[in-house]
């Protein structure tokens, strides 16, 4: 009898201090969890802040193309509302295509960098364009092209006479 | 040794009422996070849907000073709302840059008691121009 009560006396002790880390455990899940969904709402808010933010950076840049093309560059780091970057960077890609990207980055706590990234590529399409021969061939799917007369041309005629910087009597022959 | 003494049923009330006042005061927290998230939601659903509508208004080249107008926290969009009446507008802001709209927007959850949980606001800033 006496050994019995001892055994438990001892057993409850034990199931006492598993309760309580079992019940621990379920409480910081639970908290954890309860904060993360704070912290995502948080984090969706600002994103969709940033991306619009990042728009604006892209309208500006279209602004530029439009008003002058040589215009369109690089703008550096700009401070919005205290809290976001924003960086638009130009690269040219062809004499007339650039590529615009918008970055704007910030921080949601405190060395959790956040960024969002928006990629445009814009022509310039107020440019005139002068198309040969050679150039209109290829655009059509063919290997390439070159003027002929009518008579010699055994490809694929393109255009009429004269036109695709041929001389006037002659075709653009695609091959 | 059978029944319980009067120290231990003491005991075990003033555990269990602990564990009580831990467990309602925890319970409190996460209902008043789900409303300020669901708060948060709401006011973040209507900012967007509104400010993409007056973006594409603008793209589309019509003039916001005239499409969209401002009356009692609601936002309408030549007479029809934009968002709901669970939210108030507090500020639509234009600003015309060359031939481009800057647009400020700030939405709240509407809260006339002022209560903690149900604040909930929402700024947002983009710039939109006429497709040529």
């Amino acid at each position: 009898m006496n050994n019995f009560m001892k055994f438990q006396s001892g057993q409850s002790l034990i199931e006492l201090l598993i309760a309580m880390s079992i019940f621990i455990l379920a409480i910081s899940i639970i908290s954890f969890l309860v904060l993360d969904a704070y912290v995502a709402n948080r984090s969706a808010l600002e994103r969709t802040q940033a991306t619009f933010l990042a728009e604006e950076g892209l309208e500006k840049a279209r602004a530029s193309r439009d008003l002058n093309w040589q215009n369109l560059v690089s703008i550096g780091s700009e401070l919005i509302d205290d809290k976001f970057t924003r960086i638009v960077t130009v690269q040219e890609i062809s004499p007339n295509r650039k590529q615009v990207v918008s970055q704007v980055s910030w921080q949601l706590v405190e060395n959790r960098p956040q960024e969002v990234n928006l990629i445009t590529y814009l022509t310039n399409w107020q440019a005139i364009v002068v198309l040969n021969c050679n150039t209109v061939c290829q655009n059509n799917g063919y290997s390439g092209g070159s003027c002929k007369t009518a008579k010699a041309c055994k490809g694929t005629p393109l255009g009429g006479l004269g036109e695709y910087q041929c001389p006037s009597n002659r075709i653009c022959c695609c091959q | 040794m059978k029944g319980l003494t009067l120290i231990e049923f003491i005991i075990y009330i003033a555990i269990l009422g602990a564990v009580l006042v831990l467990m309602v005061g925890f319970s409190w927290n996460i209902i008043h996070s789900d409303i300020k998230t669901m708060a948060y939601r709401e006011a973040q659903q209507n900012a967007r849907f509104a400010m993409e509508r007056i973006t594409r208004a603008i793209r589309a080249g019509q003039n916001p000073l005239t499409v969209f107008t401002l009356n009692n926290g609601i936002i309408y969009q030549n007479g029809a709302a934009l968002t709901t009446d669970q939210v108030r507008a507090t500020g639509l802001g234009f600003t015309n840059i060359n031939n481009a709209y800057k647009i400020n927007l700030s939405i709240e959850y509407y809260n006339p008691d002022n209560r903690l949980e149900y604040e909930a606001s929402v700024d947002l800033e983009t710039t939109s121009m006429p497709r040529q």
